[in-house]
């Protein structure tokens, strides 16, 4: 028996080690079925042998992970799960041949809780080599209350609902177009059947975020620990569901994602203790649906630096990601570490939209990224500013800056008619921002199978889809985002690369609003302006302080333009309500006249300053003079993003004075008392950003620059250090912005006293 | 479209016309000839993308055979007839000038492409095919669509 033990010993300890050869090439392809095999075949080897040779302990140990990798082979186990417990069990079983070889006996031991989650994982697993769904309530394993099909069944389904819903459009255009009135009760019975089969098929396919999150937390805990780093993983947008294959498909590359970043960018324990962090890094991870998208952000607090195409995960996980027609982008984070994001069109075929003509073709819109669809008036002077061709739609919720779509699209001459016949601006929002197009005419709702676009056309980012529609001709679906980007308001790093090339329109770059009170002309940084009002007198209440007027839910004082109490109210008057930190005030104002940019205003007395109107009025209001370390040099040559980061910074309490040229800047800054922080546009055309970064940099060594970039990506990172720069965000990302500042300022403690 | 029988060491050929000559299309990539009854422009697509077509129920962009060679050609009126490819998995639409035969050729009737050869639009051209007619560019689907002209390729 000893001589059988010794082979056992002897061959299992081989056996061990060309496994754990093996192991980082699991890792890295948990489906490689000749690894999956050998494991399978070792753990059985040892359950055999282990039987015989009256080791009870190891012999129970191998048969739970013989379970688990027969579960692998047969493809009914999530393979990330498995990677999660195949170490320490095969840690487990050496640790029990060493003792066992050493002493000559099986040591004692309790591996219940191993043992518990390997049959745990082995039981969640499904039933045949076909995904499976539940579709029943998750939280019900009743089995008169739910029911398990196969994936394949479903996708199956789902194409014949797609066909029905392209048969059902084809009915009703023909019997609209024939006239057979005795068929229209059994159309209509036809499309909400159709519609209804479409919407349950739809939820009978959604899953829970927090699935892919749960793998996602695994991951990270088990590598942290293999990597003797310490990690969290906070989580946001666990309660969305999307559809299950969806999930599945994306969880291979978050995990090769989280993996780049917890072994690359996570400092150890005592590297974090030593840097003054916690010794714990975090990781964010959140999801959030985007116009017919998802979008995904990573992030982490570890070391700033880049991520590249160098590194196997990262590389592996965007090869996956473009294969699902997504796309990836990083950045170093404003605070350190980096930021991935993550951005993948959904897979719904079937969309509620709603078509429009331009140039007499017809394209769709998500109903779902259409705010509201303003009906044009006329020639549109009611509703529409118009300065030299650039527009800014005019709502009773504000203003939104505006195109024609004929613009977006280059789409010349008079075909299909003019949009001042019966044209109508969509308001559409994406993020924070919102905005609106234009479109010839009248709009139809409608459901619609979408396509994907051909890959000759996905480098056009103002279109996400393609579809057929009941008369066989094909629409474009326009893509809400892409519209943004070529509107300029592309506030995501996601698909900065993508839109590098997209047409833009001249960028709209109004300064200030004017408007008449009192029988005089003024105006407004519109910088300041949140909203424009037409108040009314249930909106007010006039107390012992003046009148407040109530804006979205809270009240705001009410006040005239030259500090004085609001008494009444005449039926045509404004209220702009223009905010300074957290604090808001509504001007009470005859009527909005223009939007002007600073150049054409003229008269330059007529700008307000509105600073004593917040002294007066807004109690607790204490903002700071220019003197404050919170005044800020920003060099932005373009008006419009300079008007944009001046409103962000204003927002966040910093008082920015911007300057459009190089030699000014030089100038202010040179006479400025203190020198802490400035910010930088590094696409400058005069000098190159780059340049005057490390001429500055040459003036004042300990000075925070930071850049902003149009695209902040690895490149602007790498030249952004070189050219010294303290830091550098994406131009219209304003949290990345406010992040940095608050941090680069916080530890040199001062701004520029301009 | 069948493939006409052919020998181990034959390979078969669509021939179609564009800027007044003769190019071949390797048979293995051409899914069939459709004939095309509407066509959605596709704005802000390079000019060689004529539009988008419902062939079939399958939504293909149909490109201009005659723009993918010389971005300055003018688009000519086509017959409403594509041919078909399949390119990386993809129907893609390719519409011609004029449709050919299937020419059925032996090796000694392709040439690999030479340098000293100094065609046009080298670069989408992979060799030459004696025909009866004349001498037909044999062009590489992928390549050819892959093809933008130098202002549009970023």
């Amino acid at each position: 028996m000893e001589e059988l033990l010794k082979d056992f010993l002897n061959e299992t300890a081989e056996q061990l080690d060309a496994i754990g050869a093996q192991f980082p090439r699991f890792e890295q392809d948990p489906s490689d079925a000749r690894v999956v095999a050998n494991i399978f075949r070792l753990v059985h080897a040892i359950k055999g042998a282990s039987g015989f040779l009256n080791l009870p302990r190891l012999e129970r140990l191998a048969r739970a992970a013989e379970l688990l990798m027969d579960g692998m082979r047969e493809g009914s186990v999530d393979q990330y799960d498995a990677i999660g417990l195949a170490p320490p069990i095969l840690e487990k079983i050496k640790s029990i041949l060493r003792e066992l070889s050493r002493t000559g006996r099986e040591p004692f031991g309790d591996d219940e809780s191993l043992i518990v989650d390997l049959e745990n994982v082995a039981r969640s697993s499904r039933p045949s080599g076909d995904d499976i769904v539940d579709l029943g309530p998750s939280s019900l394993h009743d089995s008169r209350l739910s029911t398990r099909v196969s994936v394949k069944a479903l996708d199956r389904l789902h194409s014949s609902v797609a066909d029905l819903m392209s048969a059902r459009d084809h009915l009703l255009a023909t019997m609209k177009a024939v006239g057979a009135p005795e068929l229209s009760s059994s159309v209509a019975r036809l499309m909400n059947v159709a519609s209804d089969l479409n919407a349950s098929l739809m939820l009978a396919r959604k899953q829970p975020v927090e699935r892919l999150f749960a793998s996602l937390r695994r991951h990270v805990a088990e590598l942290s620990a293999r990597l003797g780093k310490k990690a969290r993983l906070n989580v946001r947008g666990g309660c969305l569901e999307l559809d299950g294959q969806w999930l599945d498909a994306m969880r291979e590359p978050l995990i090769r994602l989280v993996s780049a970043l917890i072994a690359d960018g996570l400092e150890s324990p005592r590297e974090r203790s030593l840097a003054g962090k916690a010794e714990t890094g975090t990781l964010e991870v959140s999801v959030a649906l985007v116009s017919g998208a998802v979008l995904i952000t990573i992030s982490d607090d570890g070391r700033a630096r880049e991520m590249g195409e160098a590194e196997d995960d990262v590389r592996l996980a965007r090869e996956r990601i473009e294969l699902l027609d997504g796309s990836i982008n990083w950045a170093a984070g404003p605070g350190g570490g980096a930021i991935v994001a993550v951005r993948v069109p959904l897979n719904l075929p079937i969309a509620s939209v709603f078509t429009v003509f331009v140039g007499g073709q017809r394209f769709a819109v998500r109903s779902s990224c259409v705010d509201e669809v303003v009906a044009l008036h006329g020639d549109g002077a009611r509703d529409l500013l118009e300065r030299d061709g650039q527009l800014m739609l005019r709502t009773p919720d504000g203003f939104f800056p505006c195109a024609f779509l004929r613009d977006i699209m280059h789409i010349d001459g008079s075909e299909g008619g003019s949009w001042r016949d019966s044209g109508v601006a969509l308001r559409m929002s994406v993020g924070a921002r919102a905005f609106a197009v234009i479109a010839d005419h009248a709009c139809e709702a409608r459901e619609i199978v979408l396509k994907p676009l051909p890959k000759s056309l996905r480098r056009l980012c103002v279109f996400g889809a393609a579809a057929i529609l009941d008369d066989g001709a094909v629409a474009l679906e326009l893509d809400s985002a892409g519209l943004a980007g070529a509107l300029g308001l592309s506030l995501s790093i996601v698909g900065a690369d993508a839109r590098r090339d997209e047409p833009r329109l001249k960028r709209l770059s109004p300064r200030n609003l004017v408007f008449r009170a009192h029988g005089d002309s003024k105006s407004l940084p519109l910088a300041a302006l949140t909203r424009v009002l037409n108040p009314r007198a249930s909106d007010i209440e006039f107390g012992a302080d003046g009148a407040e007027l109530w804006v979205e839910g809270r009240r705001v004082p009410l006040v005239r333009i030259d500090g004085g109490r609001v008494i009444s109210i005449a039926s045509a008057a404004k209220a702009l309500v223009i905010a300074r930190d957290d604090h808001h005030l509504a001007l009470l104002v005859d009527d909005v006249e223009v939007l002007e940019d600073d150049e054409n205003m003229g008269d330059e007395g007529l700008v307000m300053d509105t600073l004593p109107l917040f002294h007066r009025h807004s109690p607790g209001f204490d903002a700071p003079s220019r003197d404050d370390e919170n005044a800020l040099l920003v060099l932005e040559p373009i008006p419009f993003f300079g008007e944009l980061i001046a409103g962000s910074l204003i927002a966040a309490g910093y008082i920015p004075v911007v300057i459009p040229d190089v030699a000014g800047f030089i100038s202010s800054l040179a006479k400025a008392s203190r020198r802490g922080a400035v910010l930088l546009d590094l696409d400058v055309a005069e000098t190159g950003g780059a340049a005057l970064a490390r001429q500055l940099r040459a003036m004042d060594p300990g000075m925070t620059m930071i850049g902003l970039a149009s695209h902040a990506g690895p490149s602007a990172w790498t030249r952004a250090r070189a050219a010294g720069l303290s830091s550098v965000v994406g131009k219209f990302d304003r949290e990345a912005l406010r992040v940095a500042l608050s941090t680069k300022m916080s530890s040199s403690r001062g701004g520029i006293a301009a | 479209m069948t493939a006409p029988h052919r020998s181990a060491s034959e390979q078969s050929f669509l021939l179609v016309g564009a800027l007044d000559r003769n190019f071949a299309l390797p048979i293995s990539h051409v899914r069939r000839v459709a004939r095309i009854a509407a066509m959605t422009s596709a704005p802000l697509a390079p000019p060689h993308i004529l539009g988008l077509a419902n062939i079939d129920g399958e939504i293909v962009a149909v490109h201009c055979l005659a723009r993918c060679l010389d971005p300055s050609a003018r688009p000519r009126d086509f017959d409403r007839f594509v041919v078909v490819l399949d390119v990386g998995g993809e129907a893609v639409g390719l519409a011609v000038s004029s449709l050919g035969d299937v020419e059925i050729a032996s090796e000694r009737d392709v040439s690999l492409f030479s340098r000293e050869i100094d065609f046009e639009n080298a670069r989408s051209a992979v060799g030459v095919l004696r025909t009866s007619s004349g001498p037909a560019l044999i062009l590489h689907p992928a390549k050819l669509l892959n093809f933008y002209p130098p202002s549009l390729a970023a």
